[in-house]
């Protein structure tokens, strides 16, 4: 191994190109070993795989490698096979001779493995071909599907380190600062501060060291865009770390990293350990005389510690809680010295950036919101996984044509964006386009990312309470309006679902809700009251018949279920005495189903049963 | 200036302050109210209780003015109609889950939130809330916690945490189950300075020492300087009927910001000791018998004269304790120096601090602190020798933990073992660590003249200024090696450590050396003193704020009793006990200090007179015995250790048949016919102004000479210093078969006689144990608790349990005072004998 220098890069990058790898008539096999996929067994069908091409002599011919998360995360175990790109899902290793016959000997796709679209019924042989991915565009997960993220060769192959290369060759830090904000890139980490500026002022306070600091925090339930791109394309992130690092004068780097997440903790152990090595962390990085190192620390577990300051705090060893600004972090940060800190797809961002420019960038997204966003798309859609798609993009498109959209045929009620405090906006909004400003002027917020669709089966009082019992556990107490009072709202929203609201509540929550907004001291508690808020604003419907009627039009609150079978409705098929844990219901051929409601739990085993929604 | 101000308008006030302010100070400037439970001016601003929001014009959202700077140009509103809905809904917030038990609750009345409430007249809530349950703290010695009534303001965490530097609690859990707690719910182990009591707004912290005692309005308000340390605290004593009720200090006065340590805050119970004697007594027929004041001022003078006559002047010894009043040592002077002639006068612990003063003199020309306490904060680079103020002077040390967090200071430890605040130089990997250049007692002098040496060597001393301010440098050069010579002696990691402290204290912008008195003898403490005076000349540390000296004084009035130029025996307790087994003195007079009871000539005296507040152990020889009044009870001036002067105001009469060592001294002086212009302590201290030049026009609660916190070069250097080549004091090697120097200390909790009769006290009293060095103690293996016998050189034996730690030297066993091993204040040579497992 040499180490690599600014002379060397492009020959040794020449000699790692995939063409150069992949010779004529060669296939290589891509197994998916992002979380999702590992969960589903994609090591050991790898396993299997390598044992099967070996026992069939055909090792010359098929490469197996791993790669980080493919993003769609419903279909795994994935695998991919090149040059075509070949999409083969839900894999057991019980179908790898099938699959190595078939593909790798006579040479045909095989039907049976391959993804069909639920609305065409069509086989789709290609990923490119896929709707999940033909509407994506990928930036910051450029590298999907591509790469090995425990081999650096593999990135440096796909242009890696060549933006830092250029940087530290050519560009002046001022010259570096320029291009990002040339590139309009705002934080991805939810607020969407304009990074380039914020990387201005890091560089502009003379007190050292300085630091730079990755944000891989990812709190969110459900998201897991940050999580990813570090199993995917840790180098990605590094080499943005050094670049900002470079940007601002800072020699040492941290990744504050979930503890929650292992695999992406190894690979980024695994990625720092080889840039080192390469000559790319430490001293003296690509020749150029420039040092910058970077360390791990794993975070202990709170959703506060995603805020910047509190993140801090927590790397210093005390409790995370949230400071007071000013002074901003790039001003006073962590151990009260200049820090920069940005989320980790942020970072992944910056190489690209800097290598392609930032006008390039820039083309991509909305007046106020340039380049991609990479979301975590779950709930009740066809397509779970994560994507990326261009700022501007609207929530239908998202929905219906990468989700696919709402399956068993039910119906679109909410879309909720933005993490556990961000908004439920309906149907009439799904055309608002996800960018900063769009989402911001609907009441929701673009937050890290994460999009929950729900269907009419979701109860939004009940959305409401479940986020904000989450925001009043992970409140980290410091101040009253956070601490106190999002308990006071879920008390009130607690009551609601109870069947025990009154007419004042709803106003009581608006309220309090905005007072909390207004006066809370970090992120956490001023977005806090969203999902009350907004489900107020788009479905005080729901709301008033909870309170009024004491009724849960979705059929979620159980204190409101009468659990009393509609005769007219009842098909008579006896699916729900089936279902029911306790003999409660009786049903006999031909006659409608009757609930006993003294034996009665009120476990809605029978509403899930029940197609005709007879029971109410 | 001018650029530096800012005009912004609150209410319709025109405004004007300084750059980087915060909105709520902008407007406390100009007199406006703006409500804030979890601000403290002691702390950084913390944004926890969202009460002081306020409107600005043209912004729609609501400002936290505790931590938002002042903008130019900004128009302010404080009490509009947004921002009192928006504190009334926070204040009703903060009250869902705050127990409503004001009528039992210690701070009804004087309660921040209820004064609150009341004030934006809080309704019935609509709001449902179940109450919730949080953890009390009932273990604890003197204070206690009760997590229902914390609002979380969190002014206990900072204050113990920003400014003790102790961080003992913290918040724990999250959401609505926050509660401030130490870890793991485990009673306080911390200073107990109660400073998380004195900051906490509601009743969430309250002590047994001050429950249910008075509320603030039917007490007595007196302020009168703290009789412990040197460092001259202000107490504010709240007191009903003569009895103290609760003790705190006036942020508005004093220079201690309104901190106290535990001896300032607890400590004081001691004037109520039933131990405290009521009437003067006299020894008729071999007892102790109560007597008039006539018979024993009678039967004093009496004495005083018959051994002046029968032995001549000299055989009167006389022992001093540091806590009396500035007039009080003047009479004394008059008394037993002018009319009784005697000069065998032992100032108890005071011979030491004279070396120190002397030593500074004969370097400066001025012998006592140059600089104030408040600018500790501001230097970059602190020497601290002799002394520990973790232990001793405990608002010293918030000061140094104050320059080590805010200035990132370089911390320098020369002495015997190193201080607590060592540990927080290592919370931050910037902060450099502390040096620690540890030693016996005894070899800290060549330590100094070490650092010197390496200065001279490597060429770090400030030329300019020794140019424009000293004269004989080259005398100083030339004997360099000499110097060095004395770090070749040390062990490689002090001498690395040495090179390390030199560069930190040269290179400092702001420097300052604390000196205390150590183990050390008068002319030692001599020879420290002017090894510091001429390091801090060298590395220009003088003359300006945040560089200079300070003497670490150990009593309340140690600087006063200086100050009064007392003849004194300069050996000190030794000296005089050699005297009385001689037979040259003949009779004691100890006013207000101890006698140890090993003195073996102690049975050829003729008499012991003690004037005193308790009567401790000799009571068999002392022929007569005048009770004093206690601090509360008696007016006159200490002088603390910054050379403030700050009055004493009584807040009750003499306890008792008592009456204050001036009363005492005066009439004893009428007794014997000297003619006293002076009738009060005023009268007594306009004339000591008159003949102590420095002394002169000084104010209450000012500092001599003339006020100035620090000398300035002005001062200091009318005419340039000398610098003189040092000379190296001889030095003792340990008695064969002694290995270990044992060295006692001070402890927080307990200081001397004082500490040992408040019963406040007693509740965090340390057991008596010997700290030992870890490493030195595995060589033995010796384990923590193990219980370990010492001998002295002198044969006397005893047995302590052993605590490891890494703060004493190598050589040095440090044993809390008060120990069952009675030791001077002067380090004993002694063998480990025995030990056994615990």
């Amino acid at each position: 191994m040499v180490r690599l220098t600014i002379e060397n890069l492009p020959e040794i990058r020449r000699r790692l190109m995939p063409s150069s790898v992949l010779g004529e008539g060669q296939y290589g096999c891509m197994v998916c070993a992002g979380t999702g996929c590992v969960a589903c067994n994609s090591l050991l069908l790898r396993k299997r795989l390598e044992e099967e091409i070996e026992a069939r002599g055909l090792k010359e011919r098929v490469k197996v490698f791993i790669s980080g998360c493919n993003g769609f995360c419903a279909e795994g175990p994935i695998l991919v096979v090149y040059p075509d790109g070949v999409f083969y899902k839900k894999l057991t290793p019980e179908d790898v001779p099938h699959l190595v016959e078939e593909h790798f000997i006579k040479g045909q796709p095989v039907e049976g493995f391959l993804y069909r679209d639920p609305r065409s019924k069509e086989k789709i042989p290609l990923m490119k071909d896929i709707p999940f991915f033909r509407h994506q565009v990928l930036r910051a997960l450029r590298n999907r599907s591509l790469i090995d993220p425990e081999n650096i060769e593999d990135y440096i192959a796909r242009e890696g380190y060549a933006a830092l290369a250029k940087v530290l060759s050519s560009m002046r830090p001022e010259e570096v600062i320029e291009e990002v904000k040339v590139s309009g890139l705002r934080g991805r980490g939810g607020a969407g501060f304009p990074t380039g500026k914020k990387w201005e002022e890091g560089r502009r306070y003379n007190s050292f060291p300085k630091y730079v600091i990755c944000n891989g925090d990812e709190g969110d339930p459900g998201a897991f865009m940050d999580r990813s791109i570090l199993e995917a394309d840790p180098h990605a992130v590094l080499e943005g770390m050094v670049i900002c690092g470079y940007a601002i004068d800072a020699h040492q780097g941290y990744i504050y990293v979930r503890a929650e997440y292992p695999l992406a903790i190894h690979r980024l152990t695994i990625a720092i350990e080889q840039a080192r090595r390469y000559g790319l962390l430490g001293k003296d990085i690509l020749g150029s005389g420039f040092d910058f190192d970077i360390e791990i620390y794993p975070g202990a577990g709170a959703f506060v510690c995603g805020e910047s300051t509190a993140l801090m705090y927590s790397l210093e060893g005390k409790r995370g809680m949230p400071r007071i600004k000013p002074p901003r972090s790039t001003e006073a940060g962590l151990w009260g010295q200049p820090t920069v800190l940005n989320n980790v797809e942020t970072f992944a961002n910056v190489p690209s950036i800097l290598l392609h420019g930032g006008r390039w960038f820039a083309e991509l997204g909305t007046e106020g919101s340039k380049g991609t966003k990479v979301f975590a798309l779950t709930g009740a859609v066809h397509n779970v996984g994560l994507i990326e798609v261009p700022m501007g993009t609207t929530l239908r498109n998202i929905v219906y044509e990468i989700g696919g959209g709402i399956p068993e045929g039910r119906q679109f009620k909410a879309i909720q964006i933005g993490g556990p405090s961000g908004a439920c906006l309906p149907e009439s909004l799904l055309d608002t386009e996800v960018d900063f400003d769009s989402l911001d002027e609907a009441g929701a917020m673009m937050g890290s990312g994460g999009l929950v669709v729900m269907d009419d089966r979701t109860c939004m009082v009940d959305t409401a309470r479940f986020f904000t019992e989450f925001s009043v556990d992970e409140s980290c107490g410091k101040c009253v309006p956070c601490r106190v009072g999002m308990k006071v709202m879920l008390n009130l929203l607690n009551r609601i679902v109870q069947g025990e609201g009154r007419l004042e509540d709803i106003e009581l929550l608006e309220k309090l809700g905005t007072h909390i907004k207004e006066t809370s001291h970090c992120g956490l508690g001023k977005t806090a009251p969203n999902p009350a808020l907004s489900t107020i604003r788009y479905f005080r419907g729901e709301y008033e018949a909870h309170i009024k009627e004491k009724r849960c039009p979705a059929l979620v609150c159980v204190n409101l279920i009468q659990f009393k079978v509609n005769s007219e409705k009842c098909k008579r098929c006896g699916l729900c005495k089936k279902a029911c844990p306790v003999e409660a219901i009786y049903w006999e051929k031909k006659e409608p189903a009757r609930i006993d409601r003294d034996r009665c739990i009120r476990c809605r085993s029978c509403i899930q049963a029940c197609k005709f929604g007879a029971i109410e | 200036m001018g650029d530096k101000l800012i005009k912004l308008s609150i209410d319709g006030v025109e405004v004007e302050v300084e750059r980087g302010r915060t909105i709520l100070e902008a407007a406390r400037s100009v007199g406006i109210k703006i409500p804030s439970l979890c601000y403290d001016p002691r702390m950084a601003p913390f944004g926890a209780c969202r009460l002081c929001v306020v409107e600005e014009k043209g912004s729609a959202e609501l400002i936290p003015s505790c931590f938002t700077p002042v903008r130019s140009g900004m128009e302010i509103f404080t009490h509009s109609p947004k921002v009192m809905e928006s504190r009334r809904l926070q204040l009703q917030l903060i009250l869902l889950n705050h127990p409503m038990i004001c009528p039992r609750c210690e701070k009804e009345g004087e309660c921040e939130l209820q004064r609150l409430v009341y004030e934006y007249g809080l309704g019935e809530t609509q709001y449902p809330w179940e109450p919730m349950v949080y953890p009390v703290d009932e273990a604890s010695p003197l204070l206690r916690r009760d997590g229902n009534k914390c609002i979380l303001c969190g002014r206990c965490v900072r204050i113990c945490d920003e400014v003790q530097g102790v961080a003992e609690l913290s918040f724990t859990r999250r959401g609505i189950r926050c509660v401030i707690d130490t870890d793991f719910h485990r009673p306080l182990r911390c200073e107990f300075c109660g400073q998380c009591l004195d900051t906490c707004p509601v009743g969430a912290i309250t002590s047994e020492c001050f429950d249910y005692k008075a509320k603030l309005w039917e007490s007595l308000e007196t302020t009168t300087p703290c009789p412990y340390c040197g460092c001259g605290c202000l107490l504010t004593i709240l007191s009903k009927d003569g009895s103290i009720k609760r003790v705190f200090s006036d942020p508005e006065r004093g220079f201690n910001d309104g901190n106290l340590c535990v001896k300032g805050r607890f400590g004081w119970d001691f004037v109520d000791s039933k131990e405290r004697i009521m009437s003067p007594l006299l020894r008729l027929n071999g007892t102790l018998r109560e007597v008039s004041w006539e018979e024993a001022l009678r039967a004093v003078v009496d004495r005083l004269e018959l051994i002046k006559s029968r032995y001549g002047p000299e055989s009167l010894g006389v022992l001093l304790s540091a806590r009396l009043t500035n007039e009080e040592y003047f009479l004394i002077k008059k008394l037993f120096v002018e009319t009784l002639g005697t000069r065998e006068i032992v100032l108890d612990g005071g011979a030491s601090e004279l070396g120190l003063s002397d030593g500074l003199s004969e370097v400066l020309g001025f012998g006592a602190s140059t600089n104030s306490i408040r600018e500790i904060r501001e230097a970059d680079a602190l020497l601290v020798i002799g002394v520990d103020p973790s232990q001793t002077h405990p608002i010293v040390k918030n000061e140094i933990h104050l320059a080590l967090r805010r200035n990132r200071a370089h911390l320098i430890v020369v002495g015997s073992y190193d201080t607590l605040l060592s540990e927080r130089t290592k919370v931050s990997p910037l902060q450099s660590p502390s040096i620690p250049l540890l030693c016996r007692p005894g070899e800290e002098v060549f330590l100094l003249h070490g650092m010197i040496g390496l200065i001279l060597e490597q060429g770090l001393q400030d030329e300019a200024f020794i140019k424009a301010h000293t004269e004989g440098f080259e005398g100083l050069f030339e004997r360099k090696n000499e110097y060095l010579e004395a770090v070749n002696r040390l062990s490689s990691e002090v001498r690395e450590n040495i090179e390390r402290a030199v560069r930190s204290f040269s290179e400092a912008n702001r420097g300052m050396i604390l000196i205390g008195p150590g183990p050390w003898s008068y002319a030692y403490c001599r020879e420290i003193a002017i090894s510091c005076g001429t390091l801090a000349l060298l590395t220009g540390h003088l003359g300006r704020k945040a560089s200079g000296i300070l003497f670490l004084r150990e009593k309340c009035n140690t600087q006063g009793m200086i100050d009064m130029r007392i003849p004194f025996l300069k050996e000190g307790l030794r000296e005089m006990e050699r005297k009385i087994e001689e037979g040259r003195i003949k009779g004691l007079y100890v006013v207000g200090g101890s006698l140890p009871s090993s003195w073996q000539g102690l049975n050829q005296l003729e008499f012991v007179i003690v004037q005193d507040l308790f009567l401790d152990g000799l009571s068999e020889k002392v022929e007569v015995f005048l009770p004093v009044s206690s601090f509360i009870e008696k007016e006159g001036t200490y002088t603390s250790l910054e050379r403030r002067v700050q009055r004493l105001h009584p807040l009750r009469p003499p306890l008792g048949q008592s009456r204050s060592d001036f009363e005492i001294f005066r009439d004893l002086l009428r007794y014997m016919e000297v003619s006293l212009s002076e009738e009060s302590s005023e009268e007594v201290f306009r004339s000591l102004s008159k003949e102590i030049p420095s002394y002169q026009g000084v104010e209450d609660g000012k500092q001599w000479p003339k006020g100035e916190e620090f000398l300035s070069e002005d001062y200091l250097f009318q005419r340039k210093v000398k610098l003189s080549p040092l000379s190296s004091p001889p030095t003792k090697p340990p008695p064969e078969g002694y290995p270990f120097s044992l060295v006692s200390r001070a402890s927080l909790f307990q200081s001397g006689r004082l500490s040992l009769k408040s019963e406040n006290l007693k509740k965090v009293m340390e057991k008596p144990i010997l700290e030992m060095n870890q490493e030195v103690a595995q060589s033995l293996k010796i384990e923590e608790g193990d219980w370990v016998e010492l001998q002295t050189s002198g044969g006397r034996k005893t047995s302590f349990s052993v605590h490891l730690s890494p703060n004493p030297a190598r050589g040095v066993l440090l044993a809390y005072s008060p120990s069952p091993i009675e030791i001077s204040n002067k380090p004993l040579w002694v063998k480990i004998e025995s030990y056994k497992g615990k």
